[in-house]
């Protein structure tokens, strides 16, 4: 056990220096917010209050909920971080039947956590907070595309793009192809992933191959994909309805939690630990680090600066795939389907950037992110039907947040405040 | 084996590698599109012949906010300053640039308000970066992602009706010969005067410093953060003028969505003219004018009976189009060493 | 538009619309629940075709609620499973319209006017090609074509001699210029596609994009600024609402589908308590359209802006309303300028093409023509093989 023990004290100590940036920012945000809504004549703290129902905590036992949801999602990501790589041992000993109580453990304890959360919100059954993390499930993951890259010194905006393709080569496999349970959940997901990782890979060779500047690529990939999936789903797997992809086979749905919220939130969850576990506990990921901490440094411990560049694209590129498939086979929209016009996928991937920045590019820090935003995203509904404040003003706030987070020193400026903070002279 | 090595000297085989892969994927969608056909080619040489005077007159409506945009951020990444926020300033222009136009009643006065848009937050973005040493591209991004929110909640909010607001005739900017609108020449000028600036004053050779050696400038006792300060400015105001362009040249209204793409769009023709404003403004044009021949190739006669679904590729061509041009171009550019960093006085 | 028709309803029967405007598909669901937990709400109205399964979803778990769908399918989807094809839900009715009938008469006034004017095209802008689109597709080719087929058979002397600029004597695949733009709101598409379609000699370009019609107004402006015109040729055509008001003289009319009086007389139906019998009675599925009947009473849905200016007046009213609400001028001048333009407009045209167009109209409503419904991929391969 004191394994595990350090293990969340790791990762809360991590998150300690960073929550503060992101608590200062998120607080200059909302005033810029309130003073959006005082400028044209709204009440900013009525809408404030009806956002908050966004988040299914007005309730005592939501908020509790949340709370215990968060301490077991914890939970569970620094055991899996702390015995990770014990896991697929345990599992391969189980496969060969050699039982051994360790592995047993193992594994019942992650399946029990797993059952314990589950189990929980079919208890609370309380809409608001399924909706809050059913939009969170695609957000983190898109989070992931762009913090990689930022962890490898890269601009990686192409999550959007690599989103669509993920979304119709999941609506391909679970709507095309007759495969058995669980196996089908599994192709559909992991073609999805691929499809996103091969969109990737064309701005990945035109950085490592000839420098072009990965805003540029990635945004262009970003329109094609943009075109390109609208005609893939008319002319290619439309279904019974020609606007949109034929229906999933319920073979390829991941089970319902309540309201909009599948299973495949754990998923989601699963891959921000293991890109944590990849960036942080083995030697690609160290060398990916360093390649954007510091790429001289990279170049003369005689690191490949290519492939670690290459890694991050195709994580990225994953990741996106993933959110992807998580709207098409991992959330009931549109009656399981993905329409030609791409509402259900449209804009997730810009929204990561955000969140990403929020989370510190940490993919830990990202499902924080991602469910502060998913909250307001959802609670923006509130504002605007009770009193009418446009929910744009939701994207705004995020802008302002994004801006406030680009600055370096903003710590310092919540510590000191404005007037005392000097201008550190001299190299960092 | 020997030409191998050399082309890998040459930094050649790595642009090779790189167009192809470019021409493979286009070939690919072509292929997906089942449009890998010659009658494409030949509905594209009839689009250009036909009627190409007004295609080129209508190509000024795209070249304007690109050259406008792009000479713009040539100016400021020359200084070391990497703005990613374009398409922000697109939009935040555009709508601050049409509610001017309206209170001080004048077109012009509406373009010269999106200028000063532009130039506060190009102000704004450049204090943040230089002083406190913000990552630039974050910085841009957080500021296309405001600008998006803000155009849709300040359209409900002052003109309480979503998504649209029609301007009053009497502030457009006319065009000339139909389709030729007369904010070009602006562009055209701006274009030239960057360019002396940047090559024939002193101010230009600090700018050109200021991104190059910050270090050396510093010793010479002239103020890094000040020149930067100024380029990103003046960049900025370039296109936020581009923005108002938008709606009071071109439209005549506003949309939730306006000009989206364009500001990356931009970017990237400063990347293919190495931060030269006259050559930006060549590119601009010729970019401005791929996407208008797309639309015309996609909206001549009888060319859905041919090639059904030929649209898709068309709006797919400018980004395709930008896609291959940057690959081929890029290796022969050269950026200012300290872009994007910013300057600590060691 | 739905907005106009809860306008009215609020104002006739003493009722309150609250409204939600959806930024993504996914808010649906969430959406249509936070308006079906409020107990003071009667009736829930969900606008276009994206809400199909969401409103059925949502309708099963609030029972006691009436939803309404436009444009939406509810009662052929099974919604991911949650009912049977075909099963009619008692608290929820779809609401379709006739688009390709409306599309129908104005292509056959394009062609009309393009025969008047000898032009050789009429245009289409569309937006993201989804069937709905078709629909309109369909519908205006079909009637130009027998806009065609009708001068033809009336005028035969002046047909004949028609000179080799007229749509008559364009091959019959290419007398419609269109594409498809792939988007709903980036209007530079729609300036840039309507621009080549007039240069080829388009005499009026209908705008299926919504807001893309800013677009095609721009360069219909344009040229009337190059050419120093007064009225059209060239024109556009309106879609949805009356649009004739946005830039009179040069909206040759607009294709109205007034999702408002769904909106209106859904609110009646519940207010009358009718509304749950009618879902009954009608299999779910209430049509709108020209000449269509809800239990034996005329309720259209579906018209074109060529009678009299009655329905112009009321969007005119919107944009004074809303003119009064912000204190901003919205419309191009004063009302009576607007009705002057249009009717001056409507007179420099033929009567025999008005005549046309209210012939056509005619024989739609007793049934005497079917207008070509294309609604699957099948039907529009079919259609596109004839029309082009």
């Amino acid at each position: 056990m004191p394994r595990l023990f350090d293990a969340i004290r790791e990762y809360l100590g991590t998150l300690k220096r960073s929550l503060a940036e992101s608590l200062f920012a998120l607080l200059i945000g909302l005033l810029i917010g309130a003073g959006l809504m005082l400028a044209f004549g709204y009440d900013p703290i009525m809408g404030y209050i009806s956002m908050l129902k966004g988040f299914g905590i007005f309730t005592i036992e939501g908020f509790l909920a949340v709370l215990a949801i968060i301490a077991l999602g914890l939970l569970l990501a620094a055991f899996i971080g702390a015995y990770w790589a014990k896991i697929p041992q345990a599992l391969a000993r189980l496969w060969r039947k050699k039982i051994s109580g360790r592995s047993i453990s193992l594994v019942a304890i992650v399946v029990f956590i797993l059952f314990l959360i589950s189990r929980m919100l079919e208890f609370l059954d309380n809409v608001e907070l399924m909706e809050m993390l059913a939009y969170s499930v695609p957000l983190m993951l898109t989070a992931i595309t762009f913090a990689v890259g930022m962890r490898a010194g890269i601009f990686n905006i192409g999550a959007e793009g690599q989103v669509y393709m993920g979304a119709v080569a999941a609506a391909w496999i679970g709507g095309h192809f007759a495969l058995p349970t669980g196996l089908h959940l599994l192709a559909a997901t992991a073609f999805a992933m691929l499809i996103g990782a091969a969109w990737a890979l064309l701005p990945a060779i035109l950085k490592i191959r000839a420098g072009v500047h990965e805003v540029i690529s990635t945004i262009m990939l970003n329109w094609v994909a943009f075109f390109h999936v609208p005609y893939l789903i008319i002319n290619r797997f439309a279904g019974v309805h020609a606007e949109r992809t034929a229906t999933i086979l319920p073979t390829a749905r991941y089970p319902i939690l309540g309201a909009s919220l599948t299973a495949v939130i754990f998923v989601a969850l699963a891959a921000c630990v293991v890109v944590y576990i990849l960036l942080w506990r083995t030697r690609a990921g160290y060398e990916l680090r360093l390649v954007g901490d510091n790429p001289d440094a990279a170049r003369y411990a005689g690191i490949n600066i290519r492939r670690a560049i290459l890694i991050s694209f195709i994580i990225g590129g994953m990741a996106a795939g993933l959110a992807g498939a998580s709207q098409v086979i991992g959330r009931p929209l549109l009656g399981w389907t993905l329409p030609a016009t791409l509402g259900t996928v449209f804009g997730l991937g810009f929204s990561g950037i955000g969140i990403a920045v929020i989370g510190r590019n940490h993919p830990i820090g990202g499902i924080f992110a991602a469910l502060l935003f998913a909250g307001m995203l959802n609670g923006a509904k509130f504002m605007e039907y009770d009193w009418g404040i446009s929910s744009e003003l939701v994207v705004a706030i995020q802008g302002v947040i994004i801006i406030a987070l680009a600055i370096p020193a903003l710590l310092a400026m919540s510590r000191r405040g404005v007037r005392r903070l000097k201008i550190r002279r001299g190299p960092r | 084996m020997r030409i191998l090595a050399w082309l890998q000297r040459k930094k050649i085989l790595g642009r090779i590698i790189s167009i192809v892969a470019v021409l493979v994927f286009i070939l690919y969608l072509l292929w997906a599109h089942d449009l890998l056909r010659v009658e494409l080619f030949e509905y594209t040489t009839r689009a250009l012949t036909e009627n190409w005077k007004a295609l080129l007159l209508s190509t000024s409506l795209l070249a304007t906010p690109l050259t406008l945009a792009a000479v713009g951020e040539c100016i400021n990444e020359r200084a070391g300053l990497f703005n990613i926020g374009l398409e922000g300033i697109f939009f935040l222009s555009v709508v601050i640039g049409v509610r001017g136009a309206e209170i001080i009643g004048s077109g012009v006065a509406g373009l010269l308000v999106g200028l000063l848009t532009g130039a506060l937050i190009g102000f704004i973005f450049s204090v943040l970066a230089v002083y406190l040493r913000a990552n630039q591209l974050v910085l841009g991004m957080g500021i296309n992602i405001f600008a998006m929110g803000m155009l849709a909640y300040l359209l409900a909010a002052i003109w309480a009706f979503p998504g649209i607001h029609s301007v009053r005739p009497e502030f457009h900017i006319s065009k000339m010969l139909g389709y030729f609108t007369p904010i070009f020449f602006v562009a055209v000028i701006a274009a030239i005067l960057a360019h002396i600036i940047i090559h024939r004053t002193l101010f230009g050779i600090r700018i050109r410093a200021a991104g190059e050696k910050p270090e050396a400038v510093d010793v010479a006792g002239v103020r890094v953060d000040r020149i930067r300060i100024l380029a990103c400015t003046v960049g900025a105001a370039l296109a936020g003028l581009g923005g108002a362009f938008f709606a009071l040249g071109w439209f005549g209204e506003i949309v939730k969505e306006m000009a989206v793409g364009m500001g990356f769009i931009a970017l990237a023709v400063v990347v293919v003219a190495g931060l030269e404003p006259l050559l930006a403004l060549a590119i601009a044009f010729v970019f401005g004018f791929v996407r208008a021949l797309a639309d015309w190739v996609a909206t001549m006669p009888g060319i859905n009976v041919v090639l059904p679904g030929a649209f898709y590729i068309m709006n797919m061509v400018p980004f395709l189009v930008t896609l291959l041009v940057v690959t081929i171009f890029i290796g022969r550019r050269k950026f200012p060493r300290a872009l994007g960093k910013p300057y600590v006085r060691e | 538009m739905a907005f106009k028709g809860g306008d009215d309803a609020e104002e006739d029967f003493g009722v309150k619309m609250v409204e939600l405007i959806s930024t993504s598909e996914a808010d649906y669901a969430p959406n249509l629940r936070t308006a079906a937990r409020d107990p003071d709400v009667e009736l829930i109205v969900g606008v276009g075709f994206l809400l199909t399964d969401d409103l059925v979803k949502v309708a099963l778990e609030y029972p006691d609620k009436n939803f309404m769908g436009i444009d939406t399918y509810t009662k052929w989807t099974d919604a991911g499973g949650l009912k049977e094809v075909g099963e009619v839900l008692p608290n929820l009715m779809d609401i379709i319209y006739e688009e390709h009938k409306g599309s129908a008469l104005v292509g056959a006034l394009g062609a009309l006017v393009a025969i008047h004017y000898d032009k050789p095209y009429i245009g289409g802008v569309f937006g993201i090609e989804i069937p709905v689109l078709w629909k309109f597709e369909i519908g205006y080719k079909w009637g130009a074509d027998w806009a065609i087929s009708w001068y033809e058979n009336n005028y035969p002397t002046q047909y004949a001699a028609e000179p080799t600029t007229s749509i008559v004597n364009t091959a019959k695949k290419e007398r419609v210029l269109y594409t498809y733009t792939g988007t709903f709101s980036d209007i530079t598409k729609g300036y840039t596609t309507a621009l080549p379609m007039y240069e080829a000699g388009a005499v009026a370009v209908y705008n299926i994009a919504g807001p893309l019609g800013i677009g095609i107004n721009s360069v219909v402006r344009d040229i009337a600024e190059r050419d120093g015109l007064e009225n059209g040729p060239p024109f556009w055509i309106g879609v949805d609402a009356n649009q004739d008001w946005i830039n009179p003289g040069f909206v040759i009319a607009s294709m109205m589908k007034r999702v408002d009086f769904g909106v209106y007389y859904a609110t009646k139906w519940v207010k009358d308590n009718t509304f749950r019998d009618l879902v009954e009675s009608e299999g779910g599925e209430i049509t709108l359209g020209v000449g269509t009947e809800v239990a034996g009473v005329l309720t259209e849905g579906i018209m074109i802006s060529t009678g009299p200016l009655g329905e112009l007046d009321e969007f005119i009213e919107m944009g004074v309303k809303a003119e009064e609400l912000t204190g901003e001028r919205i419309l191009l001048g004063s009302p009576e300028w607007i009705r002057g333009k249009v009717e001056a407009m409507r007179e420099a045209q033929p009567s025999w093409m008005w005549d046309a167009v209210a012939e056509l109209e005619t024989k739609i409503r007793t049934g005497e023509v079917e207008v070509p419904l294309a609604f699957t991929a099948d039907d529009i391969a079919f259609w596109r093989d004839i029309f082009g």
